[in-house]
């Protein structure tokens, strides 16, 4: 097994390089931060540009403006962004938190939940419950999020509010606090994330129910499993010992690598919500041609791909015995 | 692989694109008595049997067939132009606007009062290309590579393991954003992938992402493939690579191709409405769902729920049929099963 | 003017003697809209005054009495050594937004004491009250010196100089609360002003969810029945922006309407009424469209409400066009006497349901007419900075803001016309030049008499008219919405739907019952709160922050007028010197 891993281990290293010149290559292209920097300051004498250029080591070839870059981002260098002029961390670590605590969030409840409709699913295959979570889980694929995060926020928030003649909106139309909150409280952080999580959650529940379901009728059905019941294990066993432990294996590599998607952020929900994590401060950062702020974001999601694709393969190498024994 | 929902996450291909092992088929009871006799049904007649045994794909077809043909055929069918703003019966000079359906707009007027039912027909056939030109794009480069990589086996499958990997990972509506900036400022991109807001760049974007997955398939059932008695057989008697790709392997793969090819269609529209939604899609004057859905914002708090409810349907229903219809085929069209029906 | 009446008649000739020999004098004016930082002058905090030019002799003077019991909130007073800086900012940081006026300043340097501000123009600067209204701590900035600001108020006001302070920004909230240190007698009542960002649909949830006491959305076609609720109250109050079709005829471009001809005969073409009855009267029902060039009629004396009311002259573009020539070919559309077709690529900003909707709407109508318009549309950024800067289009549609000072020198004159004289960063994007247009414009900016001054206003609105630069179709409405069972007003009125509505929200809005606070949905949002650079314009964060928390010499009403401050003792006297 070690094998296995060191083997996975050698190629991240050069991957993530590959893939963050190609991300800074396409981002460059994409904007140009000499017209944004001109466009923020229009009174720029061309002394001035080429100072900015020099600083930001965005003269030369392309490569070499990369490497410029990788040396200043290792650094911890990451300068200012160039609408605001404001140091790029303090914002991107605000936009990272808030988006790790929405996914991560949602991801457990999502997981948990699709997980048990799936299993139970399974367990009772073709029943009326399995209809209906089938029905349900497809309509959960094909909703585009942001029909269902519109709809979900009027209903909440503002038709029922009316209904009940609340002074406060029932749930929440936006936001991480309600407008005034200044210190922290968990009871009002957890309300402001009930609607974003049911959005994203929706999602995932269906996605997991199918893909554990569809799982562990492939497991129940395999040779193994009959030996395990011709030996006369009980049932309940056969199912909890053997089938779900395998049927598992799948499903965890793929939520390994799920979870280090979760710093990209969700652009739909994040918009709806106001809820200020990545996707938000990607999609405006583009807008604004701002790079400073793009590329350090771009190579952190990278960089946590290629982690938990690590970490996927490492998971699956150890829960699959043929290779953790092998 | 990673079964994330991707539209909220960005990977919008992966979670339907991966290969999600069928329902096992339960055993044919005894009342096929047809199955008893020495009468054999050619395996495409077996595979519509099961196709017709799986009712929602069977009423999807249905349904999505009824709204293809409508839509292609948006010119005679739709009572009204795509951009025609009518003119109000009273003569003034305002137009139809904001009129609730009735039985002269079945689906209600839009703001300068172009009738919404001729609108989404023509929009239609503008999303239904995107998809099924994606699709068709991705999977005939994804067959390829994928089919070799398989084939071959060694340091090139797991190359293509390895970047398949990545590529599915990544946020992918965050990259196709920065994609879709390309063409504006290089001009270099336009020519290349598409002007901005056109179908073509559209196409262009969703097939450099969307091959990886029908890669991956294709290359898994080349694997299996690969150690059958028929492959031997053929090597044996002293067949090329190329002839037994083509010959033996790619009509065992028309199975699952298909499948993927009608989830990427299913997904290409998904992403194309959410795209055109926050701008980034296609250009407006072409009346896709997504732009539809675009123009009407949140119309249901201003009370003009007719804007969302009618295009956000039609979409939701497309998506689903299509959804079913893979499904459907999967189970029909698996390999696996064909050894399972005695 | 109050000052004028006062002073004896022979000042008066002084004063005409001095702009014949200015009008003779030609072009004084220094156009530093682009290239290196203004080197001229340099002022010391104590006044003096040190210059690497040839002295130029001052031809206003200001003299400012600041309050002697004005002082920021950390107890520092405030004095001419702030307004120092601000000039010193303003036009030489080097993303500054700020310049126009500040260009005009030779000095500004402290009086009788630090509590008096003599400030000294090189030119008969008319629009001089539109300076100074946001006077920067000079004790608070990094560089003493103030020559580059860029780096200070990105996140925070250190110390505030008027009625609230601003206790916490962040990109999710900004909070005010009164400023214990101001010396005024209008204190607020509300304990805190929280804003939140809410855009577009969003705050209407929110405000109808009771989230938020009060929102200034953008009006959108049935703005009205989304507002309409027992506890909402609304207001549309015509603000300052409008809307109007601009025509790019520079005769260099190659566009088509460099042709005058052919150019009337589109401008003729127009049936504005038509647009108003599609597009801007389903938002409000009963407005009417604009009808002067580049000025609002509820602003000031200087738009002529009657000058494009005949505009729309379908039979008058016909007969124009057959007399040159011109006829209809086979397609409809018309061609000149060589046969050519001219293509008109019309540019707007996407996404914008309103103007895409404009475009769905006319361009049947320009075919129909025998006009063949395409839509060229970008984003706000391409439209925006590049190519409406750079004559990129033919015919343009977007929204200016007319400001309580008429000037358009600096937008309209031929010195503008993009070109390398001015590095490329002219603002005349329609590239339209008329001499005696751009003189009239150069009188209107020393001419200090508002009749006079309104009278020079409207010939050069006429010239607008006569050369068809441009169609003016609707002055926007701001719209004020609040829960009126959150909030009251004391007589709203027009001032409810300037954002400017919370700058004395002491008088005007009080929070009802147990609640003290106000909350506002915001639709923008700017990236900090730099009062000079590019984040400064977000007309939002001004009024509804920046003019909380900065002092300021006047403060403009939602009429026009300006009335004095409560940082002055007496209205500044302005002396022309000769």
């Amino acid at each position: 097994m070690a094998r296995f891993i060191a083997q996975r281990a050698a190629w991240a290293i050069p991957v993530l390089l590959i893939v963050t010149f190609l991300t800074f290559w396409a981002v460059r292209s994409a904007t140009d931060p000499v017209q944004s920097y001109l466009r923020a300051n229009t009174r720029a004498t061309p002394e001035m540009v080429e100072e900015y250029k020099e600083k930001h080591g965005l003269n030369g070839a392309i490569p070499e403006q990369y490497f410029t870059w990788l040396g200043n981002f290792l650094t911890l260098e990451w300068g200012n962004s160039i609408k605001g002029n404001r140091p790029v961390w303090p914002d991107l670590k605000a936009a990272i938190v808030n988006s790790l605590i929405l996914g991560i969030t949602a991801s457990f409840v999502g997981i948990t939940i699709g997980l048990g409709i799936g299993i139970l699913s399974a367990l009772r295959q073709y029943s009326k419950f399995d209809t209906a979570a089938t029905g349900a889980s497809f309509v959960g694929i094909s909703m585009p999020p942001f029909v269902s995060a519109v709809l979900l926020q009027v209903f909440f928030a503002v038709m029922i509010t009316g209904w009940l003649n609340l002074d406060k909106p029932f749930l929440p139309v936006a936001g991480i606090y309600p407008p005034g909150q200044t210190t922290f409280d968990l009871g009002l952080r957890m309300k402001h994330m009930i609607l974003p999580v049911t959005v994203v959650a929706i999602q995932i529940i269906a996605v997991y129910s199918r893909y554990m379901r569809a799982s562990l009728l492939d497991v129940k059905e395999s040779d193994y499993m009959r030996t395990a019941r011709a030996k006369g294990i009980s049932e309940r066993r056969v199912i909890m010992h053997h089938a779900l432990r395998n049927a598992m294996i799948p499903v965890v590599t793929v939520a390994a690598i799920d979870f280090g998607a979760i710093v990209g952020g969700l652009i739909i929900t994040e918009r709806i919500f106001e809820f200020h994590g990545t996707g938000d401060y990607l999609i405006t950062a583009l807008g604004n041609g701002d790079f400073p702020q793009i590329m350090p974001l771009m190579f952190i999601i990278v960089s946590s791909v290629i982690i938990f694709n690590l970490l996927a393969d490492v998971a699956y190498a150890w829960l699959d015995p043929r290779i953790r024994l092998g | 692989m990673s079964p994330t929902p991707g539209s909220t996450r960005g990977s919008v291909l992966v979670d339907i694109l991966t290969p999600i092992p069928g329902d096992p088929v339960e055993a044919p009871v005894l009342e096929d008595l047809e199955d008893l006799t020495i009468e054999s049904k050619s395996p495409t007649q077996l595979a519509l049997r099961r196709y017709r045994h799986h009712r929602a794909a069977m009423i999807s077809s249905v349904v999505l067939l009824i709204i293809a043909l409508v839509c292609v055929f948006a010119t005679f069918v739709a009572p009204y132009g795509e951009n025609e703003a009518i003119d109000s019966a009273d003569g003034g000079l305002r137009k139809e606007i904001l009129v609730p359906p009735n039985s002269q707009f079945w689906f209600g007027t839009d703001s300068i009062g172009r009738d919404l039912y001729s609108r989404v027909l023509y929009g239609g056939r503008v999303s239904l290309f995107v998809g099924i030109a994606s699709a068709i794009s991705s999977v005939l480069i994804g067959t390829a590579v994928g089919a070799f990589a398989g084939f071959r086996g060694g340091k090139i499958d797991n190359a293509l393991m390895r970047f398949t990997d990545l590529v599915i990972g990544l946020p992918l509506l965050v990259l196709l954003i920065i994609m879709r900036l390309l063409p504006e400022k290089q001009p270099w991109a336009a020519t290349v992938l598409g002007e901005p807001g056109s179908k073509r760049l559209m196409v262009t974007l969703i097939t450099i992402f969307a091959w990886v997955t029908t890669a991956r398939i294709v290359r898994g059932v080349v694997l299996s493939l690969k150690e059958k008695e028929f492959v031997e057989a053929a090597r044996a008697v002293g067949a090329s690579d190329k002839r037994i790709i083509v010959r033996h392997l790619v009509p065992n793969t028309i199975g699952p191709i298909v499948v993927s090819m009608t989830f990427i269609v299913a997904v290409a529209i998904g992403l194309e409405s959410t795209l055109s939604y926050f701008g980034f899609g296609l250009d407006p004057t072409q009346s896709s769902w997504g732009n539809l859905l675009a123009d009407a914002g949140t119309s249901v708090i201003t009370g003009k729920w007719w804007l969302v409810f009618f295009p956000a349907m039609i979409l939701l229903i497309t998506i689903l049929c299509i959804n079913f219809m893979g499904d459907g085929l999967r189970d029909a069209l698996d390999p696996k099963q064909e050894q399972k029906v005695i | 003017m109050k000052t004028m009446s006062n002073r004896p008649r022979w000042l008066l000739l002084l004063f005409v003697f001095a702009l014949v020999v200015a009008a003779c004098a030609g072009d004084t004016e220094s156009t530093t809209t682009t290239g290196a930082p203004d080197e001229a002058t340099t002022t010391a905090a104590s006044g003096e005054t040190t210059t690497t030019e040839p002295a130029v002799e001052s031809a206003m003077t200001i003299t400012v009495d600041i309050n002697p019991d004005a002082v920021w909130s950390d107890g520092t007073p405030i004095t001419a050594a702030d307004f120092a800086c601000t000039w010193t900012a303003s036009l030489n940081t080097p993303g500054s937004i700020r310049t126009a006026g500040y260009d005009q300043i030779l000095s500004v340097a402290a009086g009788a004491s630090d509590k008096q501000v003599v400030i000294e123009f090189a030119t008969t600067y008319a629009p001089y009250r539109d300076l100074f209204y946001y006077v920067i701590p000079q004790h608070v900035v990094t560089d003493p010196t103030c020559m580059d600001i860029s780096g200070d108020f990105l996140d925070a006001y250190p110390v505030s100089g008027r009625t609230w302070q601003l206790t916490e920004w962040s990109l999710d909230q900004a909070i005010l609360e009164p400023n214990a240190a101001y010396w005024g007698d209008d204190t607020p009542v509300a304990t805190r002003i929280v804003q939140v960002p809410r855009q577009d649909d969003g705050g209407i949830a929110s405000l109808g969810a009771g989230e938020v006491d009060f929102i200034f959305p953008q009006a959108f076609a049935g703005i009205t029945d989304a507002l309409a609720a027992d506890n909402i109250q609304f207001v549309p109050g015509y603000g300052t922006n409008y809307e109007g079709l601009y025509f790019q005829q520079g005769a260099d471009r190659g566009g088509p309407f460099s042709d005058p001809v052919f150019r009337e005969a589109f401008s003729k073409s127009i049936d504005r009424e038509l647009i108003l009855a599609n597009i801007y009267d389903p938002i409000f029902p009963g407005s009417e469209l604009l009808q002067c060039g580049l000025w609002v009629p509820t602003l000031g004396p200087w738009c002529d409400n009657t000058q494009f009311v005949d505009s729309y002259d379908p039979e008058g573009a016909v007969a124009l066009l057959e007399g040159e020539g011109w006829t209809l070919n086979g397609d409809g559309f018309w061609a000149s006497a060589d046969g050519t077709v001219p293509e008109i690529k019309w540019m707007i900003n996407t996404p914008n349901p309103r103007r895409e909707a404009t475009q769905a709407l006319m361009i049947p109508e320009f075919a129909e007419a025998g006009f063949n318009v395409v839509a060229d549309n970008g984003d706000a950024d391409q439209v925006f900075q590049q190519r409406l800067p750079a004559g990129d289009y033919d015919l343009a549609m977007y929204i200016n803001t007319a400001s309580p000072d008429p000037t358009v020198t600096s937008v309209m004159s031929c010195t503008q016309v993009p070109s390398a004289e001015n590095n490329n960063q002219g603002q005349n994007s329609v590239f339209w030049c008329n001499e005696a247009a751009s003189d009239l414009m150069q009188q209107s900016d020393i001419e200090v008499d508002i009749d006079a001054r309104a009278d020079l206003i409207h010939q050069i609105g006429q010239a607008l008219v006569d050369d068809h630069v441009m169609v003016p179709l609707f002055q926007f409405p701001n719209v004020a919405a609040w829960r009126t069972d959150r909030i009251e007003g004391d007589a709203p009125g027009a001032d409810a739907s300037n954002y400017r509505a919370f700058n004395n929200s002491s008088q005007v809005w009080v929070p009802l019952g147990d609640d003290t606070e106000i909350i506002i949905g915001a639709e923008q949002w700017p990236e900090c709160l730099n009062p000079v650079t590019e984040c400064a314009n977000s007309s939002w964060m001004f009024w509804t922050t920046e003019a909380a928390v900065f002092p300021a010499i006047w403060d403009t009403t939602a009429d026009g007028s300006y009335v004095l401050t409560s940082l002055v003792t007496s209205e500044p006297t302005v002396v022309i010197n000769e």
